[in-house]
């Protein structure tokens, strides 16, 4: 059975380490976005299992690029955890409304990431 | 003895060896991320209207606040946040750019850099200097959010609002 495909898209590659990391505790592939703009385009390209998304990021920003992906109805079914620092809480909730299956605060608890990918897609 | 800050960041689930590759990545990252700032405020001052460099030197306080806090470092991640909400209100149009808030906001990568220095060597809490320069940032923004105050040629003071101008004429008295 193949390895479910995780995007990772953030724009610090110190996240996108720590991610890595993360899901390397468990059998997930994963690509890697570090803007909006490339997100959506790997979005569609990659046909990722999941997306975990950051808000604040260059070209277009998280909530920029959810908005393009659900509108896509190739990509209406990923689900996405937006990974958020505490600050942007607020926010998450306009995050959610988008389409957004959960989401999780920076910095990242590893074994809760993993807990919540796995309730959505299994490993 | 492991580093403090490693061990601020074992709710990660990652084991010592991974965290301190991520501690030295973020230690780069965040350099490079502090010289952009610098850059980007210096070009902001020559060209205030540079919505792009704006928007960078916002994002580069902000990961610096984000990351700062997956190893406990968190009088570098107040004072991160504190000259985020300064250049997110840049950004946003929210107040102007003036050379005073770039000379306050460069003391405050002055000092960003200083603590990323020292590391997990430094006060959980900023303290003296550090403590003082944030007050001054917050201030600094206390001012811009609630009104623009200029002087106008004539008696009187012209409050400038986000709902609108009010304009106060103090009356001049003079004994005939």
């Amino acid at each position: 059975m193949p390895r479910k495909k995780i995007l990772l898209v953030d724009d610090s590659s110190t996240v996108l380490m720590m991610e890595r990391m993360i899901l390397g505790k468990a059998a997930y592939d994963f690509v890697i976005a570090t803007d909006g703009v490339e997100a959506v385009e790997k979005a569609k390209t990659e046909k990722p299992d999941l997306i975990l998304m950051d808000i604040v990021m260059p070209r277009l920003d998280g909530f920029g690029a959810v908005k393009a992906i659900r509108e896509d109805p190739a990509m209406q079914g990923i689900p996405i955890i937006i990974v958020s620092t505490k600050s942007e809480a607020p926010r998450v909730e306009a995050a959610m409304k988008l389409g957004c299956q959960d989401y999780t605060t920076k910095p990242i608890n590893g074994p809760e990431l993993l807990a919540k990918i796995r309730a959505l897609i299994g490993e | 003895v492991r580093d403090p800050a490693l061990s601020a960041a074992d709710n990660s689930g990652l084991d010592a060896s991974e965290l301190e590759v991520v501690l030295r990545l973020f230690v780069a990252e965040s350099e490079e991320g502090l010289t952009l700032m610098e850059s980007g405020l210096l070009r902001l001052e020559q060209h205030p209207g540079d919505s792009e460099t704006a928007a960078r030197v916002f994002r580069a306080a902000h990961t610096l606040k984000g990351n700062s806090g997956a190893f406990g470092l968190t009088a570098l991640g107040a004072l991160a946040h504190t000259v985020e909400d300064v250049l997110d209100d840049l950004r946003e149009g929210r107040s102007p750019v003036t050379p005073e808030r770039i000379t306050l906001l460069l003391e405050g990568v002055d000092a960003l850099r200083q603590l990323l220095a020292r590391g997990s060597e430094a006060p959980q809490e900023l303290r003296g200097p550090h403590a003082e320069l944030r007050r001054r940032l917050a201030a600094s923004r206390r001012v811009a959010a609630g009104a623009e105050y200029r002087v106008d040629r004539g008696p009187g003071l012209t409050a400038v609002t986000d709902t609108g101008t009010l304009r106060i004429t103090f009356g001049l008295f003079f004994p005939t």
